[in-house]
């Protein structure tokens, strides 16, 4: 069975791929897992200058993997509180980070496609936070949102749900780079070889001293928004909308 | 009979409130302040209601503070400022999700009152801003909502401009969410975007408004005191009452 997540280092930039294309890389314990690992190598490879997140297949990331864990109340918790984690870990990574957003980015998919320091995606791509609909609580992406576009705006979006266009999103700042379906490959890598050039002690601080600035240092708030969303999506009315969805 | 200053229905899980004071381009005094405060205390004690649509009735969403009541007792305008920042506060709390639909203008207090609102839809022709400097007023009791709507940055420029901005502009800063075509389809856009949400979780819906509520300071009373108590101390200055007399003399006759 091939690795559920794929590590490259080359010429000094990092490509971590979640590689469930078959599930549209949904974000189940495992993979969750898997990434931080992955992540937690990267940040001991003192050779690292950039890194570059992205998933496999057709899909960036269909979002949280629930269906393994819909009877498992402890199950879901243990799945949030790491996704939790591994979104700090790579928040807190001394070097720019980027993801490489095709095809679609959904719920903590697009969590994953926030907490970067830059994302690019093409116009087409399907991205957003529909947890709402579902009587999921997106607590746990909030606060990175927050700091991509803004309080106001993730208010609006949360609160409405649904999904917008890589279009849509480059032009709130969801995306900061939007680059056309076929070359988004090779611009993501562009960016990343100009991003690694920078001095590596320069991009640290400044990194560090945002990252102080914005809360992104803050564990508490991070824990309440996995639990908030763990509460929630142990609640009835999650647990009757969900079984609806998947017809369990 | 006497229509009220502030319609409010409720049809299932959407609660509807209607500024209705048209001849006066709804304009906020002691009468209106006390209907809405009325009419958020009833949306909050209902269960049933999931989400809440705001508009105003005539030409315009809201046009600020009823200016011709504070020129005949400068008192007031401070009572007025003191009742806004309860007014925003209290939108901003409601466990439900606030959709403002703006049409024609919303200017200095029905400006800030937009900003507390969680999703705003605005007419592609409408106007909004904080033109209050030249009445001698501070338009910092909107600062806390404000700069969560739309940034500490783009706040300082329009709070300091003085002047209104255009749909596009508000679409740019974040002020807006959503543009309608003109100011007859903005009140159907903002009903289809609350049906929408209706349809959501009730339960998540709550929770994730508290949880941004919790993150974003909406919580905190200090935030939201101060700069009301300042403005409103601001308000009874001989320059604040001048001005707002000079600006009433002179203003153009409609």
């Amino acid at each position: 069975m091939a690795d559920i997540v794929l590590t490259n280092v080359a010429d000094g930039i990092a490509t971590v791929t979640m590689n469930r294309p078959g599930a549209r890389n949904a974000l189940s314990l495992e993979l969750i897992d898997a990434l931080a690992e992955a992540i937690e190598a990267v940040e001991r490879d003192a050779t690292v200058r950039a890194l570059i997140l992205a998933g496999a297949g057709k899909a960036f990331c269909a979002g949280m993997d629930l269906k393994g864990v819909m009877a498992d109340a402890a199950g879901m918790r243990r799945m949030l509180q790491n996704f939790s984690r591994v979104m700090r870990r790579i928040r807190r990574l001394p070097i720019p980070t980027i993801a490489r957003v095709q095809g679609a980015a959904i719920g903590g998919g697009c969590g994953l496609m926030v907490v970067t320091d830059f994302t690019v995606t093409h116009p087409q791509a399907n991205v957003g936070f529909p947890e709402v609909s579902l009587g999921l609580c997106p607590a746990v992406v909030a606060p990175w949102l927050m700091r991509r576009i803004g309080s106001g705006r993730a208010r609006a979006m949360l609160l409405a749900g649904g999904t917008m266009t890589g279009r849509e999103a480059a032009e709130i700042g969801l995306a900061t780079h939007l680059a056309e379906r076929d070359r988004l490959d090779r611009e993501t890598a562009e960016l990343a070889r100009r991003l690694a050039e920078g001095g590596p002690h320069a991009i640290a601080a400044t990194k560090r001293w945002i990252n102080e600035l914005d809360g992104s240092l803050d564990d508490e708030v991070f824990e309440r928004g996995a639990k908030l969303s763990a509460d929630v999506l142990t609640s009835p009315e999650a647990q009757s909308r969900l079984r609806a969805q998947f017809g369990g | 009979m006497v229509e009220p200053i502030v319609q409010l229905n409720v049809d299932g899980a959407i609660a509807i409130v209607v500024l209705n004071d048209p001849d006066h381009r709804n304009a906020m005094g002691i009468a209106m302040f006390d209907a809405l405060d009325e009419a958020l205390g009833a949306i909050k004690a209902n269960d049933d209601v999931h989400v809440v649509l705001i508009h105003g009735r005539g030409k315009v969403f809201c046009a600020g503070f009823d200016l011709a009541a504070a020129v005949e007792d400068a008192s007031l305008m401070g009572t007025f400022i003191q009742r806004l920042s309860v007014l925003i506060r209290s939108l901003r709390r409601l466990p439900q999700v606030v959709v403002a639909a703006v049409h024609g203008a919303a200017i200095a207090g029905g400006c800030a009152l937009v900003s507390a609102c969680d999703l705003v839809v605005v007419s592609a022709t409408a106007k909004l801003g904080y033109p209050v400097h030249r009445i001698g007023a501070s338009p910092a009791v909107t600062i806390p909502t404000l700069q969560q709507a739309i940034g500490p940055g783009a706040a300082r420029t329009l709070l300091m401009s003085d002047e209104l901005i255009d749909a596009p502009t508000a679409y740019r800063i974040g002020l807006a969410g959503r543009v309608s075509r003109d100011d007859e389809s903005v009140l159907d856009d903002a009903m289809t975007l609350c049906e929408t949400i209706a349809r959501h979780g009730p339960h998540a819906l709550r929770t994730t408004k508290a949880w941004l509520n919790e993150l974003d300071g909406s919580l905190d009373d200090e935030r939201f005191e101060h700069p009301a108590e300042s403005s409103a101390q601001i308000a009874t200055l001989n320059e604040a009452r001048l001005m707002l007399g000079a600006y009433w003399q002179g203003r153009p006759q409609t």
